[in-house]
């Protein structure tokens, strides 16, 4: 075994390795599906809001968000089994890639049951108000976690952006055109780099 | 007088230096699980070849071998040990060490 022959092998692996820690990531239908999904029930939030839909007593709330939570259930469901079928689905930036949303989706059910139980506790209509600020803050996180962790830089823009919505959907939560904000927000920090992962994805294996 | 080389190829573990058994631990060093298909497209090897030489790594305790399903459709993972990642950093240090002596 020659020198040359050492140094070919060693460029050979470095580029399998290469390979598998480059893998493109595999999380862009999840954010254009919340992306969008987020932004057509904020959107519709809002037209209640805004007298755009009828109020129904209060149970349009009930039915926007209710058909919100059936149709992210779906979703998720689908999504699961189309990311089975994409190579470098254990790659270590879409491992912290799912670890890293996994958690952020945690912390979101844990911000929507409080305050959710707030509002029927106390009767507060505007509790719920308080989980689209911090739901942005965790996206940010998230994005800028993620990209560190894969090394897909690009992302960090898209998590700043998100921090400048959370900033802002804390300062005016409680007005009617917030939502409207979030719902524009919804489509630039999670639909916008989920369109960009997409095109990056690689094809089925199977 | 003519100097001993230090280059002391019988230094490199055998287990891992085939081209295809390299490849192959290179790979999962990044990604582990793999399908036994991204696998075999990452190395261009043929199913049986890339058989043979799981066989040898699984041999030697480097990688592990799951049978599983996605679905209704079988599914074969190929597992990095922790005895596998250790060699797989031997290995390397070894190399390095290796074309040092030869510089």
């Amino acid at each position: 075994m020659t020198r040359e022959e050492l140094l070919q092998d060693v460029a050979y692996a470095r580029a399998l390795a290469e390979e598998g820690r480059q893998a493109p990531l595999l999380g862009g239908s999840y954010l254009m599906f919340w992306g969008v999904l987020n932004a057509a029930a904020f959107i519709a939030h809002w037209s209640i809001l805004t007298g755009y839909l009828p109020y129904l007593g209060g149970m349009i709330f009930a039915i926007v968000w209710g058909g919100y939570g059936l149709i992210a259930a779906l979703g998720m469901f689908a999504l699961r089994a189309r990311a089975c079928t994409k190579p470098g689905g254990n790659a270590v930036g879409t491992r912290a890639e799912r670890a890293a949303w996994g958690g952020a989706g945690l912390a979101l059910v844990a911000i929507v049951a409080g305050s959710l139980a707030r509002m029927f506790m106390t009767q507060d209509p505007t509790a719920p108000n308080a989980i689209f600020g911090a739901a942005y803050a965790i996206y940010g996180a998230t994005l800028f976690g993620v990209a560190t962790l894969s090394g897909q830089t690009w992302m960090r823009g898209f998590a700043w952006l998100a921090f400048g919505v959370a900033l802002t959907l804390c300062l005016f939560a409680n007005d009617d055109w917030a939502y409207l904000y979030a719902a524009i927000g919804s489509l630039l920090v999670l639909a916008w780099p989920g369109a960009l992962l997409l095109k990056r994805e690689p094809a089925a294996i199977v | 007088m003519i100097p001993v080389s230090r280059f002391d190829h019988t230094a490199i573990d055998d287990v891992i230096h085939g081209r295809l058994r390299l490849g192959i631990m290179a790979y999962l060093s990044t990604v582990s699980p793999a399908p036994f298909v991204e696998l075999k497209a990452k190395v261009n090897a043929t199913d049986g070849n890339l058989s043979t030489h799981l066989t040898k790594l699984e041999e030697a305790g480097y990688v592990r071998i799951e049978k599983t399903f996605a679905g209704k459709k079988p599914l074969t993972l190929v597992h990095l040990t922790k005895s596998g990642r250790d060699a797989w950093i031997d290995y390397l240090n070894r190399l390095q060490a290796l074309i040092s002596a030869a510089e």
